[in-house]
């Protein structure tokens, strides 16, 4: 059935961890517009009203105790308890890992649960919350989840993105790095393009020497409807790349 | 349109991203094709290379 999806097009990639190779058993997000009653005498029904705030919240439910390197232990040990702490880089997708299909990404997100279940006769599992403090941006996959040993891009490999329209609020670009092995440097970047012919530079992520490696970065102004993809390696080795934009 | 009287704001590129304009060059090398749709969205914009009018001497 076109636009139904199943448990098998589900990822979910938090600071360059791959955490679905957890075996997830949920994972779930939830916006909420927050709304005042405003009910007053006189009124015959309850009445409420948008107050223009909206609330996010995510939430990975009984993947498995993972103590392996760059496994689920060591991503989720650490719940954020400075306020000064960075955020994390969280990508999200349910329907699958395809060139153009959707993911979410969560900007200013904080992990503030790690619950690790030991139980008599089952495998020991974890769940984990976030608390999300910015909004949850909803955008297309540019560079599926893939494993390259050297320089691409995806216009070149007839995988770009035609968004169908251009946008004007500018975007935000996530790139996530969850295996790196060889190379000493590379340099993700989204390019945009009016006619699929001329492309321009629209978000160039820092440079990545070591894994697992996660970047957010925004750009203002007008973004063209097709979109590509493009990885540049220093050196010989391998790498495993995520990226997804999404448009303001 | 001539690329020659457009300058890149962003760096330029052909579709396997060799570059056609750094960010200040000329548009010179960009299809024509490319140019309405690139100047539509704020990528490149009218060169203000023009020669300055020289004022006349007196007398």
């Amino acid at each position: 059935m076109a636009g139904k999806y199943g448990s098998a097009s589900v990822f979910f990639l938090v600071d360059g961890y791959n955490l679905i190779t957890t075996k997830l058993k949920g994972l779930s997000y939830k916006i909420t517009a927050l709304h005042e009653e405003t009910t007053g005498l006189g009124d015959a029904v309850k009445n409420s009203e948008p107050t223009g705030l909206t609330e996010v919240e995510l939430k990975q439910d009984q993947g498995f105790f993972d103590t392996t390197t760059n496994g689920g232990h060591a991503a989720l040990k650490a719940p954020v308890s400075d306020p000064q702490a960075a955020q994390r880089v969280i990508c999200a997708g349910f329907a699958g890992h395809t060139s153009g299909e959707q993911f979410v990404g969560f900007q200013g997100s904080y992990q503030q649960e790690y619950e690790v279940l030991g139980e008599v006769g089952n495998l020991t599992k974890a769940n984990a919350a976030y608390q999300v403090s910015g909004t949850a941006e909803h955008g297309e996959i540019v560079q599926p989840l893939a494993t390259k040993t050297a320089d691409w891009n995806t216009k070149t490999l007839s995988t770009q993105v035609d968004s169908l329209a251009s946008s004007a609020n500018g975007a935000a670009g996530y790139q996530q790095v969850t295996a790196l092995s060889g190379f000493s440097g590379f340099i993700g970047k989204i390019r945009d393009s009016s006619d699929d012919i001329t492309y321009a530079d629209l978000i160039t992520f820092a440079d990545v020497t070591a894994a697992p490696n996660a970047q957010r970065v925004t750009a203002a102004g007008t973004v063209d409807r097709y979109l590509s993809y493009d990885g540049d390696v220093t050196g010989s080795g391998s790498i495993t790349v995520f990226s997804g934009l999404s448009r303001l | 349109m001539n690329g020659a009287d457009y300058i890149a704001l962003r760096r330029l590129s052909t579709t396997d991203d060799q570059t056609l304009a750094l960010v200040g060059e000329s548009c010179a090398r960009v299809p024509a094709s490319s140019l309405p749709g690139l100047l539509a969205s704020g990528k490149i914009e009218l060169s203000h290379a023009d020669p300055p009018v020289k004022k006349r001497g007196k007398g």
